[in-house]
């Protein structure tokens, strides 16, 4: 399965925790700065909403980044 | 309403005095006028604490039409906020549910704090960019009603105008300040609703007499007399019933629930019922305790939450069931009356009815207080207009 296709079915079984990865591992494979931030973003809020224990880390890094305080 | 209700003859003394006209109960501008100057700027019930047991737990609840939200923050604080994000105005909450991180807006996901905190706003800078010159988080906090807790029920007091609730409550507090000790919901057994074709105030007049209970009670007949009740009449603040003859409950087995520790003797076969002012009714006993918070749906429907609690978080299951059962019953014999008297005030010419001067003092406390704030708001907004005019 695509990691389209996972994202997807993760959002359709609100299953957050998972989108938390999904979105990092997103971030992670994409060219640009800004789409690696748009990634993180969506990974962040997720782990934001979940309590996940990478959102202390993923807050580091886009506010590195400059895009969050 | 086209004209201000006329409760010249509600202030008088009870011997003379009528009831509240009709308006105050079919007429959807005075439930108006009464939402903002009797329920929106004193201490009202919302809901109790054990709604929310554990930190991160949330409920939303609706408050005449205004939505809130209740939740147990990470400090173990409950709070109450209006359930509406301070972007777009989506509901946050729609049902209740445990808040394990933060509370994600559903629409663009804008995220707070269990302590109301606008803790990030994803692409708010467009993508990828979650801060924006314009956006200052700290001034986008969810609005925070004012709350307090006593007795595990949470009071609200929404426009923000009351005086402390220690202060308007203090003689309540003080009266049962030997019964201020923890007290243990009854669990699934300890709560029930019931939902009354009625004025919210008809509850609460009929909560707070003893008048009626030989006709509506009949099963009480049997060991608490009519003369074995007593008024609680405080004017301008609280009014309800008391018995001399409390008599503990008890199972198969013959077991009955632990007391509440170091109570006068007083307490012994003593129960009192207080109708605190505006929507709450709370009962007192030597080893059991409920709230009964009254939500007004209309001028003619209401809810009304009870919640029954203990003195130990233990007790029988068996005997709570029983417990809960026997107060369901006695509240369920009291709908027939709040119905009626709500289709009674249908009949036009009646004059708000008259009080029986040693009967019916309790509720003509309530109108009366019920009467005062609304002439206090009225005058408070005259003085307004004159000064802006």
């Amino acid at each position: 399965m695509s990691l389209n296709n996972k994202i997807l079915k993760a959002h359709h079984s609100k299953n957050f925790s998972l989108l938390v990865e999904l979105y990092q591992e997103a971030a992670d494979k994409v060219l640009t700065r800004q789409e690696q931030n748009y990634f993180r973003v969506q990974a962040y809020i997720y782990a934001l909403e979940v309590g996940h224990h990478l959102a202390p880390i993923l807050h580091k890094k886009l506010v590195e980044a400059g895009v969050e305080e | 309403m086209q004209n201000e209700t006329n409760l010249e003859m509600v202030r008088q003394h009870v011997s003379v005095a009528n009831g509240l006209p009709n308006e105050h109960y079919i007429d959807q501008s005075v439930f108006d006028e009464e939402r903002n100057c009797i329920l929106f700027n004193q201490w009202s019930g919302l809901d109790v604490c054990s709604e929310v047991p554990e930190i991160g737990d949330s409920k939303p609840v609706n408050f005449m039409g205004l939505p809130l939200f209740i939740i147990r923050d990470t400090k173990n604080i409950v709070r109450v906020f209006q359930n509406t994000c301070r972007h777009r105005g989506m509901i946050l909450i729609e049902k209740t549910k445990k808040i394990q991180g933060a509370i994600r807006c559903p629409y663009h996901s804008w995220c707070y704090s269990t302590e109301g905190k606008l803790v990030s706003t994803p692409h708010v800078g467009g993508p990828g960019q979650n801060t924006d010159e314009n956006i200052d988080r700290t001034k986008l906090s969810l609005v925070e009603i004012r709350s307090h807790v006593w007795r595990d029920v949470i009071w609200i007091n929404i426009d923000g105008t009351a005086a402390p609730f220690e202060e308007v409550m203090a003689s309540t507090i003080e009266r049962w300040k030997e019964l201020d000790q923890r007290l243990y919901h009854g669990g699934e057994e300890g709560k029930f609703s019931l939902k009354v074709k009625g004025n919210w105030k008809l509850a609460v007049e009929n909560y707070c007499e003893s008048y009626h209970l030989p006709w509506v009670h009949p099963g009480l007949n049997s060991y608490s007399r009519l003369e074995d009740h007593y008024h609680i009449v405080k004017y301008g603040s609280h009014s309800g019933q008391g018995s001399l003859v409390y008599r503990q409950l008890t199972d198969e087995k013959g077991q009955k629930f632990p007391d509440f520790k170091n109570l006068s003797k007083k307490w012994s076969t003593g129960a009192e019922y207080i109708a605190l002012y505006p929507n709450v009714l709370l009962g007192a006993h030597r080893d059991h305790a409920y709230a009964i918070i009254l939500l007004p749906l209309s001028f003619s429907e209401t809810i009304e939450n009870v919640h029954i609690y203990y003195s130990q978080p233990d007790t029988s299951a068996s005997l709570k069931k029983k417990n809960k059962d026997q107060w369901k019953e006695v509240f369920e014999e009291d709908i027939f009356v709040v119905e009626g008297m709500q289709a009674g005030r249908l009949g036009i010419k009646f004059d708000g009815g008259r009080f029986s001067p040693k009967m019916d003092e309790p509720t003509h406390c309530f109108h009366d207080w019920v009467a005062s704030k609304i002439n206090d708001f009225r005058n408070h907004n005259r003085q307004i207009t004159n000064v802006t005019e």
